[in-house]
């Protein structure tokens, strides 16, 4: 994968990194079997499946509130192993499960907060005590879609949007 | 004149007197100070004379100090930087500042266009109206440049806006609009009660009147209360200070536009820094507190420099320590007249006369005026200004008639105030009118609006004070911040009495209306002759309050002119709501960052890179960048290049990246019920491991988008959509999924941009894929045949994807791996295919083999073709429901004389086809009534050696062999056509079937 | 405007597009009048002056299909329901003896 955005820093600190060494596997629940794939999920990773736009930390993988229904799992990529045929054993039946590592590029911006720019330049309200760490939203920013979330640690922010916008948007992130 | 600043007054205003500014007007050097509009800086310098006027060329002066300015418009900068119509009075001044008068030939003394004051008869109130009602044609030809040589203001820039524009978003509590007192009380009550406040005001100075009159609050003088206010804001984490900042239209749901001039008031804004900011900010209760605007009395001449409102005199003396004259006449029907005869006398300006059109003044102000030496004219007026270019003395009508001439270089007139309450209207709030204020005030205000202050007709500082702080208080309360105080600090109460007085009957000279228009109280007169009576009416008949103004100092009085030339009330006659933009908005900031290459996002294909190094030449698809084709060294144009590629797919194999393909898995126990009923053919009956052609309908029976659908497992389709379709394709697929049919199970997932996808077509294609496809996997044509498809791996166990899929009409295949190997298998593909004779093409080869084929492409799914105009009516299942089905059936779609689909070639071999072209009977005359249909492709093909073409013509199939013109209007040309069958090109398809 | 998404939390209108009268449904494509009720699904529309029911997508979000009841003389907006939802309490209640 490209690497746009490696060894770049953004201003006040922050640093942005793509992240090209990770699996993303869209998961999105069978009709009427929420409940189950909660139960599947708790024994798998040790949590229900957010219900709002959170992200949650469950040991290998983080999971990301991705709309109704739909989650992304972010996990480290493995020479050898495909985490997404993984996930389809683990939620047999109960979800359906894409590998779309290839379709959004992931940036992080580690900061511990936004800064000005940043706050200015998303549409939705992105105050350091409005968006607070775990929180996710789906939204578009310059015309991009995009999908952010803040870390849940507080340690920064991770966007994720087509790849084939990642041109556009690493130059809109890099303004802010 | 030249002489430095002689008007400054020592002492005074607020200016940093340690900071003088250098600049220039139409050439001419002069000083002013930090601190100073260049309104300001002229008064400063004498400057009075600002402008010629829009119609009569009438030299004109500055009238206010905001941005209500009609008058004092100007250049500002130069070059590509040059900005016409700048308000003077809200123009900061900055070192280097250069501006121009305009409007004004050969320049601003000697105008000889304002002969179009002589004239004036022919400009009078709807002149375009009666005077241009000749031939159209002598519109464009004679008047338009005869108009716009007379009239018109400013030039704008003729070369691209260097600078930048910025957006930016702001989510608040509460939004106050304005900072003078109302507003700052507001946003002290709110911010202290620990909501998130945003304050924003139009000036570059916090503050409103209470920095431009002279007020005493708690013992400081206006401007240091005002300093300790904003200190403690600027202090508070929770509010943000918006200065230089104008919200210039109020939206649904607490949405404000804004715009924040950043770097106006530097000659060029610093490296990366935006010229003016688009704000959008959504506010949860919202404060208007902006005041009001004064509104001038309509006299004679009462355009002339040196005709100024009462409340710019004293904003120019308090704020900027500038005399706008030696001797003044105030001339008023208002309360206020007293502060300004304090303030002239303190600025050392003579007062020659009070002249106030109520027949008894309050005693205090008689006193007051008795006191200075002042004569004062109980039931009086002003008729007329005296003077060309300046004012030079008044002419004053006495209460029994008796005519008084003063003499005057200023002055100062006030016909009461007008709350500033247009923000409160643009959602559809209709203002209201107060007898007692002789004034409009805000009526029905959108939710979680409150006005506070002057805005809201309370004009007295004291009364300011106490609606800001309640305002800030209730507002914060409703976003449940309970704990801020409601107390104001306490002023003394003081007279603002005033008497409705609009206009002076008895003028000897032109009396303006709206100054920026040039409309007389003689226009509206007219009007109302000629039964323009309603407010619209007088609006467009005299274009009364149409200028960049907006008719702020103009639309009251024309109003209440009327009113009494109809003998009506006001309210009778008509009310002043304001629509968006407050001020004038440049078109530069709502662009923002929008222009040039980032006019809007660049998709790159995986195999850019690789296409880029072969030196092919891209085309802009949609948002998409994609190989158009690849010339080859010697290769004379576009045309060989083309006919090379086709060629070479069809005797040998070429590679094409169609990546851009809408790609959507539909997943889930019911994807194939679901596929049924959103495609005209069956989908459910389609095989593991098997494709189909598919196609698409709007519910009225119209065709939307076709493409392929794929199933890799029993729960498991992979469907295309065509590259523009691929978000609304989706989007109708969720419509249906969420709300037609809620109880299926079935999950959509838009995959576009995860596969990279190359077509690999032509006879060799196969030998070719077999060094590309790890083995075991067979792609022979009994293990992998026509419209068969597989999840494999290639290249050494990378995942793939491989579809047995044509649409060049060779033996074809399309192979996909995950978009980051995009490259690597593009240059496997070239490297191994070489000896195969492989080549790459393009978009347009693409389109060529498809028009040889018969294919349909986006010319032909237009939005008006159902599918059988596309010659596909027989795909339709009878077995099932699907979008579009009914409607397709009802007669006007079904209606077998509805142009079908088919091929056309000309009958001279050589002659070239046209798209666009209509075919008309080969005898008949070429008018729409003998149109018989259109040509909707058309391509020279290198296989036949001519050109060929696909339209939709009626009864087309009973048609083959008849000959019919092409005739094609635009570019002049008729061309004999044969009708003949669209697949032009291997007609059994025996060729991909191998 | 803003629309306040069950699923997002309020946004900007830039984020949705807009479909239409949310009170027509797909009729019964089996029905003998089926013709006619497509022609009316399709093309009749009431010019509603109050509160309407309509159609919103949450385009540039989540992709979910809103019922936004929104008064088209204020653009008020007084529910706003995920259309999935909504779809099904309508067949439930349909099918309901
Ligand atoms: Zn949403």
């Amino acid at each position: 994968m490209s690497n746009l955005a490696n060894g770049l820093a953004a201003g006040k600190g922050a640093s942005i990194s793509e992240r090209s060494d990770i699996a993303v596997t869209h998961v999105a629940a069978r009709r009427g079997a929420r409940a189950a794939l909660d139960d599947a999920a708790r024994t798998a990773f040790g949590t229900a499946l957010p219900s709002a736009p959170r992200v949650i930390e469950a040991g290998t993988a983080t999971i990301v509130w991705a709309g109704p229904d739909q989650w992304l799992f972010i996990e480290k990529a493995q020479a050898g192993s495909d985490p997404s045929v993984k996930l389809a054993a683990t939620f047999q039946g109960l979800a359906s499960v894409v590998d779309v590592s290839d379709s959004r590029t992931l940036f992080r911006l580690a900061a511990s907060g936004p800064s000005e720019a940043l706050i200015r330049g998303m549409g939705i309200d992105f105050e350091h005590n409005s968006f607070k760490p775990g929180d996710v939203a789906i939204t578009h920013v310059s015309h991009l879609g995009v999908m952010v979330w803040r870390l849940p640690d507080g340690s920064g922010y991770e966007f994720a949007c087509a790849r084939t916008y990642a041109r556009d948007f690493r130059d809109w992130l890099g303004k802010v | 004149m030249t002489q430095s600043q002689s008007f400054r007054v020592a002492g005074l205003g607020l200016v940093d007197r340690a900071q003088p500014l250098d600049f220039t007007f139409d050439g001419v050097p002069y000083t002013g100070f930090a601190g100073d509009t260049l309104a300001s800086a002229l008064l400063a310098n004498g400057v009075h004379l600002v402008g010629r006027s829009f119609k009569y060329h009438r030299p004109r002066g500055i009238l206010t100090a905001g941005s209500e300015e009609p008058n004092a418009l100007v250049e500002l900068r130069s070059g590509a930087r040059r900005e016409p119509n700048t308000r003077a009075t809200v123009t900061e001044l900055y070192s280097g500042l250069d501006a121009k008068s305009q409007n004004r030939f050969p320049s601003l003394s000697l105008d000889l266009l304002s002969i179009n004051g002589l004239l004036s008869p022919v400009f009078s109130a709807g002149f375009y109206y009666k005077t241009f009602m000749w031939p159209a044609s002598f519109w464009e030809k004679l008047y338009e440049p005869m108009i716009r040589r007379a009239a018109g203001l400013g030039r704008a820039a003729d070369a691209p806006d260097p600078d930048i524009y910025d957006k930016a978003n702001a989510f608040c509590d509460v939004l106050v609009i304005g900072s003078g007192p109302a507003g700052l009380m507001a946003a002290l009550t709110a911010a202290r009660s620990g909501a998130k406040v945003i304050l924003v005001d139009e000036n570059f100075a916090f503050g409103g009147r209470l920095i431009s009159d002279w007020r005493t609050i708690e013992g400081k003088s206006g401007s240091e209360w005002v300093n300790s206010v904003v200190t403690e804001l600027a202090s508070l984490p929770n509010v943000r200070l918006m200065p230089r900042t104008t919200v210039f239209g109020a939206y649904d749901t607490g949405t404000f536009g804004a715009v924040e001039r950043v770097a106006d008031h530097v000659a060029v804004p610093g490296p990366g820094q935006p010229r003016q900011t688009l704000w959008h900010i959504v506010a949860k209760q919202s404060i208007v507190a902006q005041g009001s605007m004064e509104r001038p009395i309509v006299f004679g001449n009462n355009d002339r420099p040196g005709v100024m409102l009462a409340s710019a005199v004293r904003s120019y003396i308090n704020r900027f320590g500038v005399a706008p004259g030696r001797t003044a006449v105030v001339f008023s029907n208002n309360d206020e007249a007293a502060n300004t005869i304090d303030d002239l006398v303190r600025a050392g300006v003579t007062v020659a006369a009070l002249v106030d059109t109520r027949p008894m003044l309050p005693p205090a102000i008689k006193a007051k005026a008795r006191k200075h030496g002042i004569r004062v004219f109980e039931g009086a007026a002003v008729t007329d200004a005296v003077g060309g270019q300046r004012v030079s003395g008044a002419r004053i009508a006495a209460a029994y008639g008796s005519i008084n001439n003063i003499v005057c270089d200023l002055i100062a007139v006030s016909g009461g105030f007008n709350p500033n309450l247009q923000v409160t209207t643009h959602l559809g709030g209709r203002p209201q009118w107060q007898e007692s204020l002789a004034a409009f005030v805000p009526g029905t205000l959108p939710k979680g609006m409150s006005v506070a202050g002057a805005a809201n007709g309370s004009f007295s500082l004291a009364a300011c004070l106490r609606e800001g702080a309640r305002a800030g208080a209730n507002a914060a309360a409703a976003g449940g911040f309970n704990n801020g105080s409601a107390s104001a600090p306490a002023v003394e109460d003081e007279l603002t009495e005033v008497s409705a007085f609009w206009h002076v009957d008895g003028a000897k000279h032109k009396a303006f209306v709206d100054q920026q228009n040039d409309v007389t109280a003689a226009d509206v007169r007219l009007a109302e002759r000629e039964g323009f009576r309603s407010v619209e009416h007088l609006k467009r008949y005299t274009t009364l309050g149409m200028a960049t103004d907006q008719g702020k100092t103009s639309n009251v009085n024309g109003l209440a002119m009327m009113a009494e030339l109809t003998k009506k009330s006001i309210p009778a006659t008509g009310t002043t709501a304001a629509r968006p933009p407050y001020v004038p908005v440049s078109l530069g900031v709502l662009a923002g960052e929008h222009r040039g290459k980032h006019f809007k996002p660049t998709r790159l294909t995986p195999s850019h890179d690789w296409a880029k190094e072969q030196g092919a030449v891209f085309i802009e698809a949609g948002l998409w960048l994609r190989a158009q084709y690849f010339p080859k060294p010697g290769e004379a144009d576009w045309l060989t290049t083309v006919n090379r590629e086709v060629k070479t797919v069809r005797s040998a194999v070429g590679v094409c990246d169609v990546s851009t393909l809408g790609k959507i898995e539909v997943h889930g126990t019911d994807a194939r019920k679901f596929l049924d009923r959103v495609y005209i053919n069956m989908m459910s009956t389609l095989g593991v491991g098997k494709c189909r052609y598919g196609m698409m309908l709007r519910e009225d029976g119209i065709a939307m988008d076709d493409g392929t659908a794929a199933r890799f497992a029993d729960d498991r389709y992979f469907i295309t959509t065509t590259t523009v379709n691929a978000i609304k394709v989706l989007q109708h697929l969720e419509l249906c999924r969420q709300w037609h049919w809620p109880d299926l199970d079935v999950q959509l997932f838009p995959v576009s941009d995860q596969w990279a996808q190359y077509s690999v077509a032509g006879p060799r294609a196969r030998d070719l894929l077999a060094k590309i496809v790890d083995k075991p996997f067979d792609i022979s044509n009994t293990a992998f045949p026509y419209m068969a498809c597989a999840e494999i791996t290639a290249l050494g166990g990378i995942k793939a994807r491989i579809y047995r899929l044509s649409f060049s009409g060779e033996l074809a295949f399309e192979i996909a791996v995950p978009a980051r190997h995009g490259d690597l298998l593009m240059r496997k593909l070239m490297s191994e295919g070489k000896e195969f004779g492989a080549i790459p093409y393009g978009t347009e080869a693409l389109g060529v083999m498809r028009i040889e084929k018969g294919h349909v492409g986006g010319s032909e799914l237009n939005g008006t073709t159902t599918a059988a105009d596309l010659g596909l009516g027989k795909m339709a299942s009878t077995k099932k429901d699907f979008v579009g089905r009914v409607l397709a059936q009802r007669p006007g779609l079904a209606d077998p004389d509805r142009p079908r689909l088919i091929g056309f070639r000309p009958v001279d071999r050589t002659a070239r086809l046209r798209g666009g072209a209509h075919f008309i009977g080969k005898d008949d005359q070429p008018i729409a009534k003998n149109d018989q249909g259109y040509m909707t492709s058309v391509t020279y093909s290198p296989m036949l050696g001519h050109w060929v073409g696909l339209g939709f013509l009626a009864r087309a199939e009973a048609r083959i062999g008849e000959i019919l013109s092409a005739v094609d209007p635009v570019r002049g040309e008729t061309t004999l056509v044969e009708v003949v069958s669209s697949a032009f090109y291997d007609p059994e398809g025996a060729r991909l079937r191998v | 405007m803003r629309i306040k998404c069950p699923y997002c939390g309020e946004r900007g209108n830039d984020e949705f597009s807009y479909l239409g009268d949310a009170s027509v449904k797909r009729p019964d494509p089996s029905a003998a009048d089926a013709s006619d009720a497509f022609y009316a699904f399709a093309y009749e529309r009431k010019n509603v002056a109050g509160p309407m029911q309509e159609l919103w997508y949450h385009a540039a979000g989540c992709h979910a299909w809103l019922v936004v009841t929104r008064d088209t003389r204020t653009h008020e907006i007084s529910d706003v329901k995920p259309a999935q939802d909504v779809a099904l309490e309508q067949q439930k209640t349909a099918s309901a003896p």
